[in-house]
Order: structure tokens, then sequence, then C-alpha cells
């Protein structure tokens, strides 16, 4: 029998008990996660002091002088002397984002409940542990977090004086700092995850504003891990700080802008070089991915006296990795082309090194002070481009950039997206009203000679531009933009945009059709997926079961389109898009029996386009609203309208005593077909017929070779193989399976390239840049028309 | 004797206890959120929707609410209409202007919110994706875009896409809150992977050029 006292006993222990058993539970690792709780000291552990740990200082290439390092080395050799890694309980760090207690936090795995904590405040671990990664992914994030907050607080010392007052017509607005010292950035921590089960990959998240650091190997044995590799640190963490940069601006929006997408494209690349950039910021050496990359031979260097390059690259003027000549040269491979936007980057990574260089040699800054300025030059360039309330600096108005605050994504990401012409030019522009301002003394008592920043541009073929662009959509009598000297271009080759032709070889397709259904639903989901494409018409089935894979252009098929484009020319034309989207190119006469817009082909004068089609007799319009794009008031914003936007492609009629192009609305009047069989069904609707997919409207191409076709410029010599299309290099169609087979249709579309002499800036305009309007209608591209018979 | 007894019955208890603990943090297969929807591929033409498990929150590499709220150290909730103009709850933007922040100023509105835009959206996102496809949706905030001094009613989601080989991708949205039509995204994922050298593109060239279409 249990007396009183036993029980009372029993009830004491099992209390006493039940505590331990809280505890255990919280310290015990939970079954369905990677989750590392409380752990014990490692024998590291037990060479640092509290707060401390021992990381690799660089990557294990470096720290070993081996440039062969082999993966089952072991790193833990390689460790470094203790440092400070955090006094607080997890690895929460940096307290400069505005209403964060922290700017960021490092776990192991997306799953982790609990992030680390060590048993004693002890940071030191086996290299080879999940602890180690979480760690010195947590120092070296630390240490670029530390050094850009450091760096953007200086920015606004240099940008603002005494009273608040911006010095010079600054993209940083003053209110980015908080009395307190903080930044207005972001509104929610950055997430990094150190241990990611992804295979030769890291990434960043921005939906989820996370990172993750992969490996490389098997699943079974990872024999190299991504954190043990502080550039790709730098790297991916880049990408985050773009963000910021790029949407300094944008507080007062949901939406943000970011730099490219999956497909290949110069803001992608640009981005890339950017991110290879912040790597040399952090640790002033000129070179990325020695360890984690270079083991797939995938490093890439960022300054042309790099062993990895080729012969005939070298810091000599006119052999720097030149525009567009270096686009699509991997040094690991220097003999095959690829298209390829980290590739194509590493010409901004060079420039921005040599910039960082140069200025240490005329201005006699320290290296590491190069960098930071060169940090903030990059600030107030994404801060302007990016502004998706088109104010763009703290002089401008609505309207200066990115066309308006309703359509400013539109061009940002489409009509006008960033380039290596229009980012370089925003560098140029910075470059002259900071270091390059006479009245600031910034660049040892003086200051660095606007010669110094074409010469430097040029030899990288970046001398794209024909005036800084102070004023962009602002420019008038009283805004003049400063011109660059015409006798610093001495490499960069600017080519008229009538060299861009079809492939003139006879027999030669001028365009490529691809209908089979595999291929295009491959095509469709991933486009899908990366968010690029958004929902298509009802009508086209869930099996793409109208592609009859017979290469032609068929009712109801989704066909990818891509041009067989030609440069006409002596010289290398790089960037070169190919649009599809709407755009505006059809009149605004509406039908005086019904109400609906009659939307008829514009016959452009040929003040404004090549294009002369099609003829009045043929059912060109010509009326005023042809004449123009947007609004005809300078100076007055008028957003963009719908009625600013027609379809890109038009109906072949014929009518009693002629053929006439009208518009699928027409079309479909004429044919008397119901709207609610039309792609688009709701009201006002324009593309009844066949439109290009929203997202999927444009083609683009790194670069063409002179007298070659695309085709010719990436074909292989090593392999004696061609280059395949990639999506980005196609335009998704989407046809109606009401379309009447025999049918023609007429799709107008815009083709341009960067290093364009008549694409970007007017010479009928004191060389100024063309208005952002203008870019939504014929002026700054070629015209060519695609013209595609409906086949049954 | 009886100390040994008490000793054993405690430990048992005890490690009972720990059990009991560990598995109410951890058996998630029951647990949904409310604000997350999951859209299956269940067949060709049959697409299947529930609110997210917390199954498949794991699956996706998300952390589910409800973990996120049990995580330590726990995060602080960021306020997401901070720095932004408001009407009715939704956030304004476009052509705002603070006058559209009283309600009593008159805003045409082009659409109306529809209950079903969700289910709309997930059915369109999904009707091409192969089959066991899944796509997660978070709603996020609600918006109002104004053009031309008209409103539009928009939502804003965060799109989540996990294929049957556990490929994942994400990006944000706004979507009409009528026709639950993707109007715009961005925060699309970017990624490092490095491309095997030689690897194949997606499409070879054709060489069939019979096709009838001409470019001039």
């Amino acid at each position: 029998m249990w007396n009183l006292g036993e029980l009372k006993k029993l009830t004491k222990n099992l209390s006493a008990l039940l505590l331990v058993s809280a505890i255990l539970a919280s310290c015990v690792p939970g079954g369905s996660s990677n989750v590392r709780g409380r752990v014990s000291a490692s024998s590291s552990s037990s060479n640092v002091a509290v707060a401390q740990g021992r990381v690799l200082k660089d990557n294990p290439i470096i720290l070993s002088g081996n440039t062969s390092l082999s993966t089952d080395y072991d790193l833990n050799k390689l460790l470094g002397t203790a440092v400070t890694i955090t006094s607080n309980a997890f690895l929460q760090s940096n307290p400069n984002c505005q209403g964060l207690t922290y700017c960021f936090e490092v776990r192991e795995v997306k799953e982790s409940v609990s992030a680390l904590q060590t048993a004693d405040g002890k940071w030191g671990f086996n290299v080879n542990s999940p602890q180690f990664l979480q760690v010195n992914t947590f120092y070296h994030m630390n240490k670029l977090f530390d050094l850009f907050f450091s760096n953007l607080g200086m920015s606004l010392a240099s940008t603002y004086d005494a009273f608040n007052f911006p010095i010079y017509d600054t993209a940083i607005p003053f209110t980015v700092r908080n009395g307190n010292g903080s930044f207005t950035l972001n509104n929610q921590m950055l997430k990094a995850f150190a241990n990611c089960d992804v295979l030769n990959n890291s990434y960043y998240e921005q939906a989820t504003e996370s990172l993750c650091f992969g490996y490389s190997g098997t699943t079974t044995a990872k024999t190299v891990r991504w954190a043990h590799d502080s550039t790709i640190i730098y790297h991916e963490s880049g990408h985050f700080f773009q963000k910021l940069q790029l949407n300094l601006r944008n507080s007062s929006r949901p939406n943000k802008a970011q730099m490219g997408s999956i497909l290949y494209s110069e803001a992608g690349s640009i981005g890339e070089g950017l991110s290879d950039f912040f790597s040399y910021y952090v640790n002033g050496r000129a070179h990325w991915g020695e360890w984690a990359a270079g083991k797939l031979n995938a490093s890439r260097p960022m300054s042309e006296d790099d062993p990895l390059h080729s012969p005939g690259i070298s810091t000599d003027q006119d052999q720097r990795l030149a525009y567009p000549q270096y686009i699509n040269y991997d040094p690991n491979y220097p003999a095959e082309p690829v298209e390829d936007i980290h590739i194509t980057g590493m010409i901004i990574s060079h420039y921005l090194t040599a910039l960082s260089k140069d200025i240490t040699s005329k201005c006699g800054y320290s290296n590491a002070s190069s960098r930071e300025f060169v940090m903030y030059i990059l600030n107030e360039t994404l801060a302007e481009l990016g502004d998706l309330t088109s104010v763009g600096t703290v002089n401008g108005a609505a309207g200066k950039v990115n066309m308006d605050a309703v359509n400013s994504r539109l061009w940002f990401e489409t009509l006008n997206p960033i380039n290596y012409r229009s980012f370089t030019q925003t560098i140029a522009k910075n470059l002259l009203n900071s270091i390059g301002n006479p009245l600031l003394s910034r660049c040892n008592g003086s200051y660095y000679q606007k010669d110094d920043i074409e010469s430097l541009l040029d030899s990288y073929g970046l001398l794209l531009f024909k005036t800084y662009n102070q004023y962009r959509n602002l420019t008038d009598g009283t805004h003049v933009n400063t011109p660059v000297s015409a006798a610093n271009r001495k490499k960069s080759v600017l080519i008229s945009k009538s060299n861009i032709i079809l492939d003139p070889t006879t027999g030669a397709s001028s365009a490529y059709v691809i209908d089979n259904r595999t291929q295009i639903a491959k095509g469709i989901t991933q486009l899908q997926t990366a968010g690029l494409v958004g929902a298509m018409s009802t009508q086209t089935p869930t099996d793409f079961g109208f592609n009859n894979g017979n290469s032609k252009v068929s009712p109801g098929e989704v066909v990818a389109i891509a041009l067989n484009l030609y440069n006409n020319s002596n010289s290398t034309m790089a960037g070169v898009e190919v649009l599809a989207n709407d755009w505006d190119h059809a009149n605004t006469i509406l039908n005086s029996t019904n109400g609906a817009l009659i939307g008829r082909p514009c016959r452009f004068p040929t003040t404004m386009s090549n294009d002369q089609w099609p003829l009045s007799t043929e059912g060109g319009a010509d009326e005023a609203n042809c004449l123009n794009i947007g609004t005809t008031v300078p100076n007055v914003l008028i957003p963009a309208t719908p009625n600013d936007f027609a379809p890109v492609c038009f109906m072949q009629s014929n009518e009693a005593s002629s053929t006439k192009w009208v518009s699928q609305n027409e079309f479909r009047t004429k044919i008397a077909l119901d709207t609610n069989s039309c792609l688009d069904k709701t009201p006002g609707a324009k593309d009844c017929f066949i439109r290009a997919i929203k997202g999927a409207d444009k083609a683009y191409y790194s670069k063409i070779n002179p007298k070659s076709t695309w085709g010719q410029t990436m074909f292989n010599p090593v392999t004696q193989k061609a280059y395949g299309l990639e999506w980005g290099n196609v335009i998704f169609f989407e046809v109606s399976k009401h379309i009447p087979p025999g049918t023609v249709v007429d799709c107008r579309l815009r083709v341009r390239f960067t290093n364009c002499e008549d694409c970007y800036h007017d010479s009928a305009n004191n060389n100024n840049d063309y208005l952002d309007k203008e870019y939504n209608g014929p002026k700054p591209y070629k015209v060519i028309h695609l013209q595609i018979p409906i086949t049954d | 004797m009886k100390k040994t007894f008490l000793f054993i019955l405690s430990i048992t208890v005890a490690f009972g206890i720990t059990f009991y603990i560990k598995k109410q943090n951890y058996t998630v297969g029951s647990t949904t959120a409310p604000d997350w929807k999951t859209f299956v591929k269940k067949g060709r033409r049959e697409i299947a929707s529930h609110t997210t498990t917390s199954n498949e929150f794991a699956e996706a590499r998300i952390i589910s609410p409800k973990k996120e709220s049990g995580r330590a150290p726990s995060s602080i909730k960021p306020n997401p209409y901070k720095g932004l103009m408001v009407r009715n709850n939704r956030i304004l933007m476009g052509d705002i202007d603070v006058k559209y922040e009283d309600e009593s100023t008159e805003l045409t509105m082009v659409n109306t919110p529809n209950p079903g835009w969700k289910e709309i959206m997930g059915n369109d996102m999904m009707r091409f994706q192969p089959e066991d496809t899944k796509l997660l949706v978070k709603e996020e905030l609600p918006v109002i875009k104004i053009q031309g001094g008209q409103g539009r009613y928009l939502e804003q989601v965060i799109i989540t896409y996990l294929s049957k080989d556990g490929e994942r991708s994400s990006f944000k949205a706004l979507v009409d809150s009528d026709s639950g039509a993707i109007v715009e995204t961005w925060d699309r994922t970017i990624q490092e992977k490095i491309r095997p050298h030689g690897a194949a593109s997606a499409m070879t060239i054709p060489t069939d050029n019979d096709n009838g279409v001409t470019a001039r």
C-alpha cells in the first residue's frame, strides 16, 4: 500500500520529471526535420571564446594556395584564427533594417524549426558539420551586410549636405535612412539556408526572401558544399542587395523591380555580373567561385590579368573583355560559344573592377575605398533605373523614367529594359555628377575627368550612348543633356538598325516554326512555372491536341516562332530583341454603328518608320493618332491608356474588289463569329484569332556576328554542332481553333539591338534618347513583318 | 524496492511525456492553413483544390504557418501596409493620390471581387501542367490599382509550383479579383545552377523550311 508520504513523494518526483521532460522535449530534435537543437560544443569550440568561432575566411582554393585542391582534403586544416561570430543566441544579425530586429538569419535548411544554438555560446564546429555551414554563411553574410549598410550611410553623406539638401540630382531618397541610423529598405527578414539539398546550385528565392546554398557531387556523396565558398555567399547575397538597390525608390509600391528572369537577357546578365562584383567588393579579389564553381569548371574571373583568360585578353586598353566581342565567351571553354547570363555578365564585372582600379590610380583612393565608391555609384544607378514610381531622382517628376506609375513595369521589363547601354549610361552620369564634378573636388583635390569616364567605357566597347541623359523624359530647351565626346568613341561601334535583316541566303527560311506537341507543352509549362506566362485561352486544349507537328501554323495550335535574323553589317550586333507585344500601331476610330474600336493598321509616315505597310488601298490608316505616339504635349505626363496598345497581328480580309488588312475585331465581325469563340472573351478584348502569349512575346539573341545569322554565330566549332534554341529565343503564339484555314495573318514585329545607332537616341533631336512613350511606337525599331498562312 | 519501482515508473512517465510533446509538435499531417490553397493536377482534365496541408508545406519546403509561429527564435511579422496608401484595407498602386485614401472620394471600379478568383486562377495555371504537379497559392494582400481615375481590384499572391520530381519554383503575382487572370509577376527566383558543359538546348533549329511563313 502507498502511504500519504510516499504518494506525496511520487507526485513530487513526477512533477520534477515533468519539468525535466519538458526541457528534454525542447532539446531533442524533431523527427520530421533536420533540426539542430542545442548542440554540444565540438572539439573546435574548445579553441574559441564565447561568441567566437572559426571559419573559412576565404574559399578553400585560396586558403590552401592549391588551385587543384582535392575535394577529399580535410578543410578543418584551413580554418583561420578565431573570429567573432555573434553574441546573439541565434545566427541572426544586423540591426540596420528598420522595422526588423535583424536584417537576416541563417538556418540549416528550410524545414529547420529551431535555429542553431550552442550550449556554451561558442560557435566552433567541425568544417564538415551542418552547424559549420551555418556559421560560415553567417560570418560572410554579416561581413557583407555591415559593409553594404555602412557604405549606404556614406552614400547618403556624400549626396546630402549638412542641412539634408541634395548636393546633386541623386536617386537615393534621404528617407531611406531613419533617425536611428537604420534603413527603410525591406520589411521582411532575409533567411539563408546553408545546407540546401540542391545539386550544383544556389539560389535567391525572392518570393520567400531566402537564399539557399547547395552542393556538388551526388546525393550520397556531397563532395563540395557551396557554403564553404565565401564568394558564392557574397554572390547570392548580392542578388538580394540588387533587389534593395533597384527598389530604393519603390517603398510606396507593393510590386517590385528585378533584374532579368530565367531567360537570357542583358538585364539578367548585368545582374549576374553585379553579383560577381559583390564578391570583389568584399574581398578585393577579382575571381569568383574558385572552389564551388571551379570544381565544375565554371569559376569566373573579374579582371583581364587573370590566368584563366585566353591569350589576347589583357588590361591593355585594346585588349579588354569588350562588348560585344566577348559576349558568350566562357574562359573555361573559350572556343565554344554559350548564350548564358552568367558568362556574358563577366563584361560588366570586369568593367566595374577596372573602374575601381582606375579610381584608385587617378584619385588616390585606397582599393577598398574605390570598391565602396563603385558600390555607391551602383546604388544611384539601380535606384534610378528601377524606379517604378517613374520619378527617378530627387529633382525628377512623374514620367521621368519608366514611362508612368501605371505602366512602369511594362517599360522596365519589355519596352525599355535595362541593357548594357542604359546601365553604363546611367553609371557614367552618376560618375559625372559625383567624382566627376569639379565643384566637389572628390578626386585627389580635383575631379575624375569626363574623358576618363568615356575612355574606360570605350575600352570595353560600352560607349554606346551619345549623351549622359541627365533629364531623360524631362529634357527640354533648358534641361540639356551633356554630350559624349565623339573623339572618345574609338572601339565602341554603333550599327544602323537597317542592318538587321532576314537571312538573305537563297532558299533559307525567314522564320522557323515549332509546333511539336511535346516541345510546346514543355516550353509553356516551364515558362508558366517560372512566372513568365500567365493564363492562356480556355480554347487551347490542355494536351495541345491541335498541335500536329507539321512545322506549319494550324487552327488551335500553340506555336513557337523564331526569326532567322541576319546581321548585314561588318560589326558584331548584340542584345538583339524581337518584340511581339501589343503596341501603338492601330487607329482608334470607333465604328459609328456599334461604337466598337475598328483598330485598322496605321500606315506610318517615313519620318517615323521604315515600315510603309499597308497602303491605304490595303486598309492602311493615316488618322491623326497614327502620326503620333502617346501624348503630343511636351513634358506633360499622360499615362499610356489601353487605346495605346493594339495586338501585334492583323488579318487579311478578301473584300469585293481588293484585299485589305484589318484588325482581328473587324475580321471577327465580318465572319460573324461570336465573341465567346475568341481567344480572349473579356469585353473589349482585341485578340480574337491569334496572339503572342503575354510573357512569351519577345525573343532575345545575345549577339549576331557580322554577315551571319544567329545560328551561324552560335555554331560550335569544337563539336561541329549547331546550337539549339532556348525558350527565350522564340515567340509563342496562341492560335484560335476558329480561325478559317487559308487566312493569312500579318504580325508587325519590332526588332532592335543594344549597340544600335538609331534605336535609342534620336539624331534629329540633339542625339537625346527617345522619350519613353516612343518605345511604344515604331521609331526606335526596325519593323519586320511575319506573314503566317493558316494551314489546315 | 519501492524506490526502484518509483524510479522506473518516473522515468517511463517522463519519456512518455517527452514523446507526447514531440509528437504534438511534429504530427503535422492534418494541419492546414486558411490563407493557403493547394491545386493538384490529378488527371489530364482533373484539377482538385484544398487548403494546403502541413505535409504539402514540407514537400514544398515552405515553413508552415503553424511551424512559423513555433520557430525559435520567432520571426517578427512585418507590417505589409507600412509606407503604402490604403483604401478599404486594400493597398493602392498605379496613379495613386492621397485623396483616394479617403473612402468618401469617389472611385469607379472596373471589376467586382469574385470569391472564386483563386479557383479560376489555380485552374488556369494548372491546365497545362503535368499530372501530379501541385500549385500552392498564398494570399498576401488585397490591392486596388488605379488607372485613368478608375480602380481595379487585385489580389497579391505568392505562387509556388511543386513538380512531381520535387523541383519547385515560386514568384509573386497580382491577380484580377474578378477574372482570376494574372496581371503581372515579379520576385521570380534567381538560380545559379551550373549547366553541364555541352548540355542540349531546349529545341533544335528545325530543318524543314516548308512552313509557308514569310518574314520581310
